[in-house]
C-alpha cells in the first residue's frame, strides 16, 4: 500500500512510499482511508515548531475519513463497510482532556492517515454523517471538532450572539458555519475583499479588511461576545479590543506566530480567555448530529492526490485558499 | 387617556373601559403612546384573582405594548410598564422598552414581551439547548409556541410542534418546524424521542413527556392547569430533568439577554410574530375569553 512518510523536518523531506498493508489486532479496526484533509499543524509539525524532538519516519495528517475494511477480535462500535473518521486525540473520549489524551494525537505522537489503509483502536473512531463524502468528512476531524469545542462546548454561543472569525482557513469556515448554526450573527475578518465577500455569501452579516482597517477591534468594540483566535500574538491585542465586557476570546490557532500579549484588558474587560486544543470523541460526535441534523456541509477548496502531497502543503503555505484542502487517497 | 381598569378579581366583565388621568414620565422613565397591546393568559390568572402575583386594586392589566415613545418618536415595543398596558399611553422603566425595526408592525411588536422572551429563557437559559437536539413543543400554534419553534428552527433544532387543530397545525409547519403532530389524536406521541420538551400544559402531559424523552432530556414547565402524577423512574433512568420556570422570576441580565436576543432576531427576520386578532381596546373581556379557547391560532392583540 501506499503511504506518505516524513523522513525529518521539512516538506522536501516527505516521501510516498510502499508499505505491507497492517493488519488489525484486538479491538483494532483497518480503515481503507478515502480522504485527508490538511491543517495548518502540518506545517509547524514539519517545521519543527510543535515538536523540536519529533520522531521521524513520521506518517502525516491527524485527518481521515474511509470505510472500516476489516474488524479485530472484540470489535463491536464498527462494523466493515461503516464510514468512520479517525478523532484528532486517539484517547480523548470524553470529558476534560488528560496528559495521556493529550499525548495520542495522530501525525504527531503517533502516525497518521497519509496512508491507504491505517489501524486504528475501535474507540478512535466515529462515524460520519450519512450525507457527507468522504472528502468532506475528512475536513471534521481538527478543524470543524476545534470550532464546535470552542463556541458550542466551551464556550455556549446560543441565538441572539454576535461571534467574531478571522480568515476563511478550516476553522474559521468551520466557526461562521457553527455560530449561524446556532443563531448567532457573525463578523468577519480577511485580507482580501474577494473573499469577505464569500464570507457574506456564506452568512457572515458583516466583513472587516484587517489590511485597510487594521485596528479593526475599535471598529467592533464591544459588539463581540465571542472571539474565535487563529491568530495569535499578531491578533490578539485586537480581539482583546473587539470583545465585550465578559465576553470570550477561544484561542485555537497561531497563525501570526508567538510573541507578547498585553494582558491587562484581560482583567480589566473580565475577558475568559480559553485555549481550545481541538476536542474529545463525544464532542465530535455530538457535532456530527448537528452537521447531520442541518445538512451542513464542509466547505472544501480543492481537492490534490496522494503524491501531491507536497504541493498542496505548499498551497496551503501560500494562504490563497478559502476553506479546507483534501487529499484524495 | 382611556384605560381598561380592574376594581375586583373576577371574570372577563371586570375588565372595564374607564377614563383616567395621563401617566407623565419621570427620570428613567418614557411615555408611549399604544398602538397594540399583546394579550397573555397570564393576565386572565391574575384577573380571576386565583393567582401567585395580586396587584393593588384598581388596576391596568398588561405588560407588553407596541408604540411611539411620546418624547422622541421611536417605535418600540415593551416588556412591561409601570402604570399597566391596557391603555392609550404606558409609563415605563426605559429598560422594559426596545426598539422595534420599521419593518416590524405595532401589533406584531405587541406580541413579543411575554411569549418571545418566555420562549428564549424556556430554550437558552433552561434547557440550554445546544444544534442538532430534537425539540418538542406543546401547543405550537400559540403565541409561545410561535416563538418557540422560530427561535428553535434558527438555533439549529429539529422541531417538532403540536397543534389541536388542522389551521394550527399549517401555522406551526409555516413558521418552520421539521414535523407537526395533532395532540387531539390518541397515542400521538408514539415512537417519538426528544431532547427537549417546551411544556404549556403540564397537569396534562408531564407523565407522557417523562417517556418521550431521550438520555440527558428536559423538560421545561411554563404552563400548567393543575397537580400531574408521574413516575420519578421515567426521569431517573434518563439522567432526565424537570425545569419549571415563570418568566418573572428572570433576573434583569437574563431579561437583557433575551431582548437583545430578540432584536436581533427582528432584525434578521426570524422573529416574525404572527398576530390571529386585532380587537378595540372596550373588547378586552372577549380577547380574554379568547385568548384561553383552545385552538390556538397566533396572537390577539388588542388596539387603543
Amino acid at each position: 500500500m501506499k503511504v506518505i512518510e516524513a523522513k525529518g523536518f521539512g516538506i522536501e523531506n516527505l516521501a510516498m512510499v510502499e508499505r505491507p498493508e497492517p493488519k488489525p489486532g484486538p479491538r483494532e479496526v483497518l480503515v481503507r482511508i478515502r480522504a485527508c484533509s490538511l491543517n495548518y499543524r502540518e506545517l509547524l509539525i514539519l517545521r519543527g515548531h510543535y515538536n523540536p524532538k519529533q520522531r521521524f519516519p513520521l506518517v502525516p495528517l491527524s485527518d481521515g475519513a474511509g470505510e472500516v475494511a476489516e474488524v479485530g477480535d472484540g470489535v463491536t462500535r464498527v462494523k466493515r463497510g461503516d464510514r468512520v473518521a479517525a478523532i484528532f486525540m486517539q484517547r480523548w473520549i470524553s470529558g476534560a482532556v488528560t496528559e495521556e489524551a493529550a499525548r495520542s494525537t495522530l501525525g504527531g505522537d503517533i502516525d497518521g492517515v497519509a496512508a491507504e489503509y491505517v489501524v486504528l483502536h475501535e474507540d478512535g473512531l466515529v462515524h460520519v454523517p450519512a450525507h457527507l463524502s468522504f472528502e468532506e468528512a475528512a475536513t471534521l476531524p481538527c478543524a470543524a471538532v476545534t470550532a464546535w469545542n470552542a463556541l458550542l462546548e466551551s464556550g455556549r454561543t446560543q441565538f441572539g450572539d454576535t461571534v467574531l472569525v478571522m480568515g476563511s482557513g478550516g476553522v474559521s469556515l468551520f466557526a461562521l458555519q457553527f455560530a449561524k448554526l446556532a443563531g448567532a450573527r457573525v463578523i468577519a475578518t480577511s485580507s482580501s475583499d474577494a473573499k469577505l465577500e464569500r464570507l457574506k455569501q456564506l452568512g457572515a452579516s458583516e466583513g472587516i479588511n484587517y489590511r485597510s482597517v487594521p485596528e479593526w477591534g475599535e471598529r467592533v468594540a464591544g459588539r463581540v461576545d465571542h472571539v474565535v483566535e487563529v491568530g495569535g500574538a499578531g491578533t490578539l491585542a485586537q480581539s482583546l479590543r473587539a470583545v465585550r465586557r465578559g465576553g470570550r476570546v477561544s484561542l485555537i490557532g497561531v497563525l501570526t506566530g508567538y510573541g507578547e500579549t498585553n494582558p491587562v484588558l484581560i482583567l480589566m474587560k473580565s475577558i475568559s480567555v480559553q485555549g481550545i486544543y481541538v476536542g474529545s470523541r463525544a464532542m465530535f460526535e455530538t457535532m456530527n448530529h448537528a452537521v447531520a441534523a442541518n445538512q451542513l456541509r464542509p466547505i472544501v477548496d480543492r481537492v490534490f492526490p496522494l503524491e501531491q502531497m507536497r504541493e498542496a502543503l505548499q498551497y496551503m503555505e501560500s494562504g490563497a485558499h478559502f476553506g479546507k484542502i483534501v487529499i484524495r487517497v | 387617556m382611556k384605560a381598561i381598569r380592574v376594581h375586583q378579581f373576577g371574570g372577563p366583565e371586570v375588565l372595564r373601559l374607564e377614563d383616567v388621568p395621563e401617566p407623565k414620565a419621570g427620570p428613567g422613565q418614557v411615555l408611549v403612546r399604544v398602538r397594540a397591546i399583546g394579550v397573555n393568559p397570564v393576565e386572565t390568572y391574575v384577573r380571576s384573582g386565583g393567582y401567585a402575583l395580586k396587584p393593588a386594586l384598581p388596576y391596568t392589566p398588561g405588560t407588553d405594548a407596541a408604540g411611539i415613545v411620546e418624547a422622541t418618536g421611536e417605535r418600540v415595543y415593551t416588556h412591561g410598564t409601570i402604570s399597566g398596558a391596557y391603555a392609550e399611553l404606558a409609563l415605563c422603566d426605559e429598560k422594559q422598552v426596545h426598539p422595534l425595526p420599521p419593518q416590524v408592525s405595532f401589533a406584531q411588536g405587541s406580541a413579543l414581551g411575554i411569549p418571545y422572551a418566555t420562549a428564549f429563557r424556556a430554550l437558552f437559559q433552561k434547557a440550554r439547548v445546544i444544534p442538532g437536539e430534537t425539540v418538542l413543543v406543546h401547543g405550537a400554534s400559540g403565541g409561545v409556541g410561535i416563538a418557540a419553534v422560530q427561535l428553535a428552527r434558527a438555533a439549529g433544532l429539529t422541531v417538532i410542534g403540536t397543534a389541536g387543530t388542522e389551521l394550527g397545525r399549517k401555522l406551526v409547519v409555516e413558521q418552520g418546524a421539521h414535523r407537526v403532530l395533532d395532540h387531539r389524536a390518541p397515542n400521538y406521541l408514539d415512537g417519538v424521542s426528544v431532547d427537549v420538551i417546551i411544556e404549556m400544559l403540564a397537569n396534562a402531559n408531564l407523565a407522557k413527556d417523562l417517556t418521550v424523552l431521550a438520555p440527558r432530556g428536559r423538560v421545561v414547565v411554563i404552563g400548567s392547569r393543575g397537580p400531574v402524577e408521574i413516575n420519578p423512574r421515567d426521569a431517573m433512568g434518563r439522567d432526565a430533568a424537570i425545569l419549571g420556570m415563570v418568566l418573572f422570576n428572570a433576573t434583569g441580565p437574563e431579561l437583557a439577554e433575551a431582548h437583545a436576543a430578540i432584536v436581533a432576531g427582528l432584525q434578521s427576520g426570524v422573529v416574525r410574530p404572527v398576530v390571529r386578532e386585532e380587537l378595540p381596546l372596550a373588547e378586552a373581556p372577549r380577547a380574554h375569553q379568547m385568548v384561553m379557547e383552545p385552538g390556538a391560532y397566533g396572537k390577539i392583540v388588542l388596539v387603543p
